[in-house]
């Protein structure tokens, strides 16, 4: 069934209600905005109020540990000598040639009856030593000595070559070779 | 007609309320949004300087954690392995003192020093300098001559044996070496207090340990005899 609405109050009287009712309307938005508005402006100002307090208690506080830190300045300054220093000790250590190390490991892994006798080392750590053996055996000894692997892994290359033989009956031979990288 | 006249009579009903929603909107938008703006940046702000006072406190902690006395050992030594200053009689005589350990003689020296040791007060060399020394020495067998060169790299300050060319045949010519031996001046200014704590990394122990067993040599310095002549005070000879 259809509803119907029916106004029995007069045009006029209609009319004013209406006015009244906007005027309640309005006047309730104004003191609820102006409540809204007094706290929100209290509870902004009291917040920087206190987030203010909060910042320059803790800018005090780093101001008195970078007063301790000041007192510990030397101490810093031996810190970075140390950490300059280190670094570039590191940087002389690796730009060894390792000539000297390859030398006493060929002269560890040599027979008895080797000799060198000039021996000259290159600045990419490569070795040129020219060497005697007393006899074949003990050069024979020598090369095998340099083939086993576990010793020839710590050479990139080894060479013998220019073998010759004296009159004393003595082995002469060029021996060449060159590390596995800077120590 | 009449409507308007009933809605002019009751204006101050009308009016009032919508100067107060205006005026209140106003407010929003000018002091209080503004305001809320101020705590966010007051927030960030807050926990920036928190961030600060940790690594502050941490950096102090660090510092006062160091044992004054090792770190003065350690830092002396490195600058014994790597002086700020070149030296050229010091490592002269360095290489006298290595020739008679090993009982070997020096038979020729050459050097380049350059320019003589300068600092500059502000100025942060990170990069190495060096100076090259040229020796040609002899020796009665190999074995001591092998032991000269150990000692070089072996002792401090640091010293890198570029090139050597040892001989002990029968020809009785000398061997020969290239030592480069190295200097840097060291970091002169701090950072500011704020910047982080530069600490000794487990490399830089490394580094330092596996040339804890080097020697320093006690150098005495060469005498240069003095010269001969009938007095030891030199005349002007165009004084009148």
């Amino acid at each position: 069934m259809l509803k119907t609405e029916v106004n029995l109050i007069p045009g006029e009287e209609r009319f004013t209600q209406d006015i009244v009712s906007i005027q309640k309307r309005l006047r309730f938005l104004a003191i609820f905005g102006t409540i809204f508005l007094i706290g929100t402006v209290l509870f902004s100002f009291s917040l920087t109020f206190i987030l203010n307090f909060q910042v320059q208690d803790v800018s005090r506080q780093i101001l008195l540990v970078k007063k301790k830190i000041d007192e510990y300045r030397q101490r810093e300054g031996e810190l970075l000598i140390l950490k300059n220093r280190s670094g570039l000790i590191g940087k002389i250590l690796k730009d060894r040639t390792g000539s000297l190390m390859i030398l006493s490991e060929l002269k560890n892994e040599s027979p008895e009856g080797i000799t060198f006798e000039v021996v000259e080392a290159g600045m990419k750590g490569e070795l040129k030593i020219l060497a005697r053996s007393a006899d074949l055996f003990s050069l024979n000894e020598l090369m095998n000595r340099l083939s086993d692997p576990e010793v020839s892994k710590n050479f990139k290359a080894i060479e013998v070559s220019s073998i010759n033989r004296s009159s004393e009956g003595t082995y002469g031979f060029l021996l060449e070779v060159v590390g596995n990288g800077k120590s | 007609m009449e409507r308007v006249e009933f809605i002019c009579k009751r204006w101050r009903l009308f009016v009032l309320p919508l100067v107060v929603i205006i005026f209140c909107l106003l407010a929003l938008a000018m002091v209080v949004l503004p305001q809320f703006k101020k705590v966010t940046d007051l927030n960030q702000q807050l926990k920036i300087e928190r961030e600060k006072l940790v690594a502050l406190g941490a950096k102090l902690a660090d510092l006062e954690g160091i044992d004054e006395m090792v770190l003065g050992e350690r830092v002396s030594f490195s600058l014994s392995a790597l002086p700020k200053n070149k030296d050229v009689m010091k490592t002269i005589s360095l290489f006298n003192g290595l020739a008679q350990l090993t009982q070997t003689q020096i038979d020729s020296l050459e050097v380049s020093p350059g320019e003589i040791a300068t600092e500059s007060p502000t100025m942060v060399d990170p990069d190495l300098e060096n100076l090259t020394f040229r020796l040609k020495f002899s020796g009665e067998n190999s074995q001591q001559l092998v032991d000269f060169l150990n000692q070089i790299e072996q002792s401090l300050p640091l010293m890198n044996i570029t090139t050597f060319r040892l001989n002990t045949a029968g020809d009785f010519s000398p061997s020969q070496l290239t030592v480069v031996s190295y200097f840097s001046s060291i970091p002169s200014s701090l950072d500011t207090i704020d910047a982080p704590l530069k600490k000794v990394a487990k490399e830089d122990e490394l580094i330092l340990d596996s040339i804890k067993d080097y020697k320093k040599y006690q150098i005495v310095l060469m005498e240069v005899p003095e010269a001969t002549g009938t007095s030891s005070v030199r005349t002007d000879p165009f004084a009148n």
